[in-house]
């Protein structure tokens, strides 16, 4: 379980990037982080991850400060950048001399992942293309088996194929134990794997709730004139809008649709869902 | 699990020597190389001594710079740091590494390097067991002065690795210069109190003890910067 209360974090004293984020993030869904370009999802998930120094604040995973640096908080979480790189040795050999680090590691599962992605775990790191590499290290990170994993635009890179590969094996992996946070613009490639999402803006967390709540309290598609209208706008198949679910028939999530809401009506959706 | 377990220091060692192989190898084959090249084209292992020193010296620089590089990589920084190792773990390793390791390998491969010359001198390696190999051992890399400024040396660049933020030749130069400063500071002020105390009539027969402070302060110096180092290490943060 992650948790964060009033953080707040800047890279110089004069531009606030996060500003008195609460959230309570608990085991057992796949969170999705949104937000528009800048408002610091990445660096909330490294501020999770105790590579970086909230300026007020604290952040809490699994009780325990992760600027503490305690080994068994790390070994029992990983973080998958958005670009990064390897060593330039095989992912065998990565996983042999890394697997010590996560007692949980499987090889057998590694294989199994590397398989379902189509990636040799013989070959030499470097000599993979950025997708591919992206490929292996999810591949490493899920057989480490670990409770927590952070994500960050994990599908850029990702073909097609890999895509929908990438969202079977995260919804077998998640269970009642483990907790998935997945920032990403790439909406509609995560969609049907969400069930919690969390959209920050410049003022905090605008919509923190999991998506069944969402449904049953928003309604998403075509503009009835008895609808309690939040957010509209035109798209190629005609007007659509977000307006308050009134019924007991839950629509289908369109994430997109709500984030634009969000971002354009900020108070109407804070004050459907409680949000300060 | 605490947060020191010295079973993960070894792990964190195989992790660091497998994923940087190749900078620990090109550096191994400069180490050895070059005195070996020099003392092939010169004939001699006399002239081996200084050029391996030379490099012994400012090889520290990039020891310790190899024990930030994933650390501080745009690429590798976060995975590097959310290894589940701690900070008392990974700074025993850097410790390890450039006070135990460097000196001993480097003295191995300078020593090997002569072994590979002597042929070109004597015509076999036997004229050379005696007093060349015991002058190396001596005088040369593990020569304590030598040691101690080997471990000044590694423990500023380790410093300004751990510190740096973008320029990192910018910050080496400013900080090499505020350690040279210091050293010339505590050298001027060790001569001002030694002639101070001879002025004032405190007739000094012996100078062990004023030396024994000079080597004791010396022989500090690294030990304050490596403190400093793990202290910057424990408070450091990634910007990016």
């Amino acid at each position: 379980m992650i948790t964060t209360r009033k953080l707040s974090f800047g890279y110089s004293s004069h531009r606030d990037v996060l500003t008195n984020i609460t959230l309570n993030l608990e085991n057992g869904h796949i969170h999705g982080l949104l937000g528009c370009n800048g408002i610091g999802k990445t660096t909330l998930l490294k501020l999770i991850c105790g590579i970086m120094r909230p300026q007020c604040g604290e952040v809490r995973v699994a009780g325990v400060d992760p600027m503490s640096r305690r080994p068994e908080i790390f070994s029992d979480m990983i973080i998958i950048p958005e670009e990064f790189d390897l060593p330039n040795i095989s992912l065998e050999r990565y996983a042999t001399i890394t697997k010590p680090f996560y007692p949980r590691f499987d090889r057998g599962d590694m294989r199994r992942y590397c398989e379902e992605f189509d990636i040799d775990p013989k070959i030499k790191l470097h000599s993979l293309s950025m997708g591919q590499r992206k490929k292996a290290y999810i591949a490493f990170a899920l057989a480490c088996n670990v409770s927590m994993i952070l994500l960050d635009e994990p599908t850029n890179g990702l073909d097609i194929p890999s895509k929908s590969i990438f969202r079977r094996l995260l919804a077998t992996y998640v269970n009642e134990e483990r907790l998935i946070i997945i920032s990403t613009h790439q909406v509609a490639d995560v969609e049907q794997l969400l069930d919690s999402i969390i959209i920050l803006d410049e003022i905090g967390v605008a919509l923190n709730a999991t998506t069944e709540e969402i449904c049953r309290k928003i309604k998403f598609g075509k503009i009835d004139e008895n609808d309690k209208v939040i957010y509209s706008e035109r798209t190629i198949v005609g007007d659509v809008a977000v307006s308050v679910n009134e019924t007991d028939v839950d629509t289908p999530l369109n994430i997109e649709l709500l984030f634009n809401a969000t971002t354009a009506n900020r108070n109407a959706i804070a004050a459907l869902f409680n949000t300060k | 699990m605490g947060n020191f377990n010295l079973g993960r220091v070894a792990q964190y060692a195989r992790y660091h020597y497998t994923s940087q192989y190749k900078q620990y190898l090109a550096f191994a084959l400069f180490v050895f190389g070059i005195p070996l090249i020099f003392g092939i084209l010169d004939r001699s292992i006399y002239n081996i001594e200084g050029i391996a020193l030379a490099i012994y010296i400012f090889g520290a620089m990039r020891i310790a710079m190899n024990q930030m590089l994933q650390l501080r990589g745009r690429g590798t920084k976060v995975i590097a740091s959310t290894l589940p190792i701690s900070n008392e773990e990974r700074f025993s390793f850097m410790l390890f590494d450039c006070a135990v390791v460097y000196p001993l390998v480097a003295f191995a491969l300078t020593l090997l390097a002569v072994i590979c010359v002597a042929p070109f001198q004597y015509g076999g390696v036997t004229g050379l067991l005696g007093a060349e190999l015991k002058d190396i051992a001596t005088q040369c890399h593990l020569y304590w002065p030598i040691y101690i400024l080997v471990q000044i040396i590694t423990s500023t660049s380790l410093l300004i690795n751990i510190l740096a933020r973008r320029s990192l030749v910018a910050a080496s130069a400013i900080g090499f210069g505020i350690i040279i400063a210091i050293l010339a500071l505590l050298a001027r002020l060790g001569i001002s109190l030694y002639a101070y105390y001879t002025e004032m009539g405190y007739v000094i027969n012996n100078i062990v003890v004023p030396e024994s402070v000079g080597v004791v302060m010396y022989c500090l110096i690294p030990v304050v910067l490596y403190a400093i180092c793990y202290i910057a290490l424990r408070k450091r943060q990634i910007k990016w």
